[in-house]
């Protein structure tokens, strides 16, 4: 284990073309030399911008930084969801995401059976994921709909059902995005009964949240972007 | 035997996405998984009814030759045009998790070899009605080879087909005109007897021709031709290989694609 550090970014550049105009065959022949310099001159948004920084097995980063700066691509890259990018990323260790809300659930399937798959494909075997069922159950708390299509959940019941898988899986790193944003003051308790278990356990934190609180409770780096660009990255003491 | 716990992982992703698909396929409908006998079954009657009663075309035990014929062939056209719209039926799994993005196809495969399983019955019970006793020396080779190849093929197409759809949504138009001429290309209805000469060459071209004629060799001819392999085995493997690597090359940007 020692020191190398579980996340290694080093000059992450993300960048989307921004599609201007969509061409159908018709246009690309008729504007031909339009289309050409449309192609040539693609405008790019740069979502992350040169981002370099390492973090250590055990350590609590919170991501701060106004919408639209670059968080959630940042998670989406560590958590392998968007793979071309340019730059290095080392990750060393089982990931378990909770992006936004529905996070990887399927829409027609029970709640019990958006488990098993969230989980497996997270990583989690079937068999492991069968033992963990009833502990997840008890923590998302809702009653008989566990057995209703998810597409009939309540924001809050979607959001403890996610959380409830992403922390039950025991990963090595934890990515939260905004999912306790939703919930009520006894379902905010409980996400951090579970997160202090598992910071206690050695977790991994990477915690995004627009509440400073939450970032000041759970978090003892933080790390702050503005247009793609880390701006701030140091303890939460020193965040002006 | 011992597992390597990658490979239990990799199985029981598999499991999990096919045990989706076959939820959402049957979901809220009435028949449920019956329609995976329905289809292939009704439109084999629609061809014996066109072809064997209006046209009289000729083969020896038509309906026989018609079914062990589409049924392989609707096998192989669902694995190919369910994999088309994989990524996008899967967008919310591929935004959130990292998992192994060909194992959407391969699901796609086995839930398609399920469906195909369950026409077997149908199968035995016409070879039954014209006492067809295929040989074990014959279906066992020829089973064996014929399902391989299918697979390759499908599997190949299948791959190339659920990346490049992403990028150019215009092929999904293309591959259901493209099926269509391959099916009529193919020896699914038609009994060879019936094919020009001069048009038989396609039938050495078209590698379902080849894998059809392996399979009904089963209940018609017995005996294997490993000749037959020295072309079509390497066409399946190059198309099973050029597939993937494109899936390869484009996998890095299926979730922005969607």
């Amino acid at each position: 284990m020692s020191d190398t550090p579980i996340i290694e970014l080093h000059g992450l550049t993300k960048r989307f073309a921004i599609e201007q105009r969509h061409y159908g065959l018709k246009n690309i022949l008729l504007h031909l030399p339009q289309y050409i310099h449309d192609r040539a001159n693609l405008r790019w948004f740069t979502a992350l911008d040169n981002v370099t920084f390492s973090v250590k097995r055990g350590e609590r980063v919170g991501l701060i930084g106004h919408n639209g700066c670059g968080k959630t691509t940042l998670l989406s890259v560590i958590g392998g969801v968007y793979r071309r990018y340019q730059g290095e990323v080392h990750v060393r260790g089982r990931i378990s995401m909770m992006l936004a809300l529905r996070a990887g659930f399927c829409p027609e399937l029970s709640g019990r059976e958006n488990i098993l798959l969230n989980g497996v494909l997270q990583g989690r075997t079937r068999a492991e994921m069968k033992a963990l069922e009833e502990e997840i159950i008890d923590f998302a708390d809702i009653g008989p709909f566990i057995d209703s299509p998810v597409c009939q959940y309540s924001s809050g019941m979607l959001a403890r059902l996610g959380f409830g898988i992403a922390t039950a899986i025991e990963p090595e790193i934890l990515l939260v995005d905004e999912a306790m944003a939703v919930g009520d003051a006894s379902f905010k308790k409980k996400c951090g009964e579970r997160i202090q278990r598992l910071l206690s356990q050695g977790t991994t934190l990477f915690l995004v949240s627009h509440n400073m609180a939450d970032i000041k409770k759970y978090c003892t780096r933080v790390i702050k972007l503005d247009h793609g660009k880390v701006i701030f990255d140091g303890s939460v003491e020193h965040l002006a | 035997m011992p597992m390597t716990r990658t490979l239990q992982l990799k199985r029981d992703q598999i499991l999990v996405l096919v045990s989706k698909d076959f939820k959402l396929k049957y979901n809220s409908t009435a028949l449920g998984f019956a329609w995976s006998l329905i289809v292939p079954l009704f439109s084999s009657l629609i061809y014996f009814f066109v072809f064997g009663i209006m046209m009289r075309w000729r083969a020896e035990n038509y309906p026989l030759y018609l079914i062990s014929g589409n049924f392989m062939w609707q096998f192989f056209a669902n694995v190919v045009m369910m994999n088309g719209r994989v990524l996008l039926r899967n967008s919310t799994l591929l935004k959130k998790t990292s998992f192994d993005r060909s194992l959407l196809i391969w699901g796609t495969f086995f839930t398609e070899s399920l469906h195909f399983l369950l026409t077997i019955p149908i199968l035995l019970g016409i070879m039954i009605v014209y006492g067809v006793v295929p040989q074990w020396t014959t279906l066992l080779p020829n089973l064996l080879v014929a399902l391989s190849l299918l697979t390759l093929l499908a599997v190949g197409i299948g791959y190339a087909y659920a990346a490049i759809n992403l990028y150019f949504r215009d092929l999904e138009r293309i591959m259901g005109v493209i099926m269509m001429a391959w099916l009529f290309m193919s020896p699914v209805f038609i009994p060879i007897s019936n094919v020009p000469e001069k048009f038989l060459w396609i039938y050495t071209v078209n590698p379902m021709a080849g894998i059809l004629c392996t399979w009904r060799d089963i209940f018609y001819q017995p005996g294997f031709h490993p000749e037959r392999f020295l072309i079509l085995a390497p066409v399946c493997l190059i198309v099973f290989l050029l597939g993937r690597w494109i899936f390869r090359k484009l996998e890095p940007r299926f979730a922005e694609m969607m």
